[in-house]
């Protein structure tokens, strides 16, 4: 924002009014402001527990499957599960997964140096959430068997 | 047809079986191809007479889209002149890009299982990466890249950062 402007000179307001001009983001603002009262309602730890639950279930089971290498086993991790399994390229995981109608992302995950680390050109990431069962989990592990089938 | 069937009937049996695996030694035309927002990394290397691809080979890392439509090309390209060559390349991006184009003489015979990958547009760079490197390699470009003028599909890239 400007405090004054002629032909001659401009005269900008401090910071940080200087950086604050137009319509602030209102409709985001109240969009968060309910997303943290639901937040709050189910309750943080709560939802921290179940993203735990889901994360150590997902641990296990995926180990069920051959030739499976995870990228990021701490005990302290988030919902996140970064793999890839012997012979099968991440990108080709991820298409024949979405297929069965399991949603990953696979790539670099704009960690390029991550994966220079582990020597490998891409792994899959599968995370879980709020919204997520063990049921999803299992489809997740068979799916990733199936396409082993395929390759094999 | 679904992108299982895809990777069932063609893709596996020629990234299990490539054809015209490899580097020809000392080639008249050549030219490294690289997709660096998977990490595909391939080589085409030929030998061109009398305007005739006499000798092509493919080698690379990548995944099976990407190698399987490399080692179909091979064959298809290999013994034909470079201007059908180029004629093919056109009709594989058509293929792989255009929705409604068809391939009305049969120029791409079972390349034409690739038309798959028009819903699949995250995919389109891995099945063209070949094609653009063979590009390259008759044209004597150098390195090639799926990025920036290159994109067959801008802003399709799955690794947005």
């Amino acid at each position: 924002m400007i405090l004054s402007v002629t032909f001659e000179k401009t005269t900008y307001a401090e910071i940080p009014a200087k950086f604050e001009a137009g319509t602030p983001p209102i409709v985001a603002a109240i969009g968060l402001g309910e997303a943290l009262d639901y937040l709050e309602s189910v309750g943080m730890d709560v939802i921290e527990a179940h993203e735990k639950t889901l994360t150590d279930y997902a641990y296990q089971a995926l180990q069920t499957v051959d030739g499976l290498t995870f990228y990021g086993t701490s005990e302290s991790k988030a919902g996140v599960m970064s793999f890839n399994v012997k012979g099968i390229h991440a990108h080709d995981m991820g298409t024949l997964l979405n297929d069965e109608g399991v949603a990953v992302r696979t790539g670099h995950h704009c960690a390029q140096p991550v994966m220079e680390r582990y020597s490998v050109p891409a792994t899959t990431r599968a995370s879980f959430y709020l919204y997520n069962q063990t049921d999803d989990i299992d489809v997740l592990v068979a799916s990733i068997k199936k396409v082993q089938k395929i390759f094999n | 047809m679904s992108s299982k069937q895809i990777y069932q009937e063609v893709i596996l049996d020629h990234c299990k079986k490539p054809r015209n695996w490899g580097k020809i030694e000392s080639p008249t035309h050549k030219a490294e191809g690289i997709n660096p927002l998977c990490g595909d990394h391939i080589w085409v290397t030929m030998n061109i007479k009398d305007d005739i691809v006499d000798d092509i080979q493919y080698e690379g890392e990548s995944c099976a889209i990407c190698m399987a439509s490399g080692s179909m090309m091979t064959a298809k390209v290999k013994g034909k002149p470079i201007s059908e060559a180029s004629t093919l390349v056109e009709n594989f991006r058509a293929l792989t890009t255009s929705p409604d184009w068809d391939d009305k003489d049969k120029s791409l015979g079972s390349l034409s299982i690739f038309s798959v990958i028009r819903d699949l547009p995250s995919r389109v760079k891995c099945a063209m990466l070949p094609w653009h490197t063979l590009t390259s390699a008759m044209n004597s470009e150098g390195d090639i890249s799926t990025e920036g003028e290159h994109d067959p599909v801008p802003g399709s890239g799955t690794d947005k950062g």
